[in-house]
């Protein structure tokens, strides 16, 4: 089973995002902040990551940083969300789809599909 | 005053007025995303229960249904308490909020607070470490727990993956409650600052917020007699001590 991983630090949009995409077919965990999931998928490498702009502790963008030079990790696929527009997030690490929040299901399904395909 | 020395007042005032609106257009922003939050979840449950509920729902367990709509009232008494909050924020700076003293137990009102972030404490995996004396006293109870609220959200964004104490001790007089995380912590370099209106730690800058909340805090305390203030260091965890009288005027 495919299996994703979202990180946000809201557990309300982790859970219902998390229980959308395992009605869809998907293995789902979730963590509550950068640092936190850069453990868990060092323990577990996720086969796509949905991961949060805004968030305490390691950010997304901060996220992202570390997972580039981790080779564990460097190829995991990544769906960047936030609530600010894509471009006002600064560029300098690379993501491969962009989730606008709030986003609806719809959405949510076509991008990971999407970035799975 | 010569015509030069007006021209510079002039300018000056001109530029103090731009720095206003600036900020007032900041406030747009960050209220746009302190409330993107409540309304994506909202967005997402929603979509979650509509599709469900409009396909199979005879043959969704009833406890699951349960599960996702208290989900969704948690968040919206979250955005309520927020909204009660904003609302007072002028009141607060003038000093003029009424205070309706009550007497209750602090250890009662601070074992909710927590219960009421059960949920979010155990996905975080923050272990909560309670010690709890009864202390029975008069305050208002709005005040004290929307600064509770304030620290133990704080303690759970910036110290997930690590325990959290809460203590609650007192004498006579006082009553003391300490939230303590073990998380990314405060630059001492930041301290004298952090109580100040819209200001924000450096390691908070990518979280969404109007840096008021410690502000609040402190001005709600303020007509119980009460503090709070701050021992961190970064990387270290922050305590955060709230001392109140057992009854106002002592």
């Amino acid at each position: 089973m495919t299996s994703l991983l979202i990180v946000d630090d809201e557990l309300s949009i982790a859970h219902a995002a998390a229980e959308l995409l395992r009605f869809a077919g998907y293995e789902v965990a979730t963590e509550p902040n950068g640092h936190v999931a850069l453990a868990s998928m060092r323990r577990r490498r996720p086969d796509l990551l949905l991961l949060d702009y805004m968030m305490p502790v390691l950010d997304g963008l901060q996220t992202l940083a570390a997972m580039r030079v981790d080779a564990a990790l460097a190829a995991i696929p990544v769906i960047l969300m936030s609530a600010a527009p894509e471009r006002a997030i600064p560029r300098g690490e690379r993501w491969l789809r962009f989730l606008s929040k709030p986003f609806r299901e719809a959405t949510l399904l076509t991008a990971v599909a999407s970035a799975l395909a | 005053m010569l015509a030069g020395e007006r021209r510079e007042m002039f300018a000056r005032l001109a530029e103090l007025e731009s720095e206003r609106a600036d900020h007032a257009f900041e406030l747009f922003v960050m209220a746009a995303q302190e409330l993107g939050t409540p309304l994506s979840t909202m967005v997402l449950t929603n979509e979650l229960l509509l599709g469900r509920v409009r396909g199979s729902a005879d043959e969704l367990p009833r406890q699951w249904l349960v599960e996702q709509l208290e989900m969704q009232q948690a968040v919206v008494r979250r955005m309520q308490a927020m909204m009660q909050l904003w609302l007072v924020v002028p009141q607060l700076r003038a000093g003029t909020l009424p205070t309706l003293l009550e007497t209750f137990d602090l250890a009662e009102l601070v074992a909710d607070a927590v219960e009421r972030h059960r949920e979010e404490l155990a996905w975080a995996r923050c272990a909560v470490e309670l010690e709890l004396q009864p202390l029975p006293g008069s305050w208002d109870r709005f005040r004290v727990d929307a600064v509770l609220e304030h620290l133990l959200s704080n303690a759970l964004k910036f110290g997930a993956g690590h325990p959290i104490e809460v203590i609650v001790s007192g004498d006579e007089q006082t009553a003391t409650i300490r939230v303590r995380d073990h998380g990314i912590g405060i630059a001492p370099s930041e301290h004298a600052h952090i109580f100040e209106r819209f200001v924000r730690v450096s390691s908070a800058a990518r979280v969404p917020g109007f840096g008021l909340g410690l502000w609040m805090s402190r001005a709600l305390l303020r007509p119980l007699g009460g503090t709070i203030t701050v021992k961190s260091a970064l990387q270290s965890g922050a305590t955060f001590t709230v001392t109140l009288p057992r009854a106002p005027g002592e």
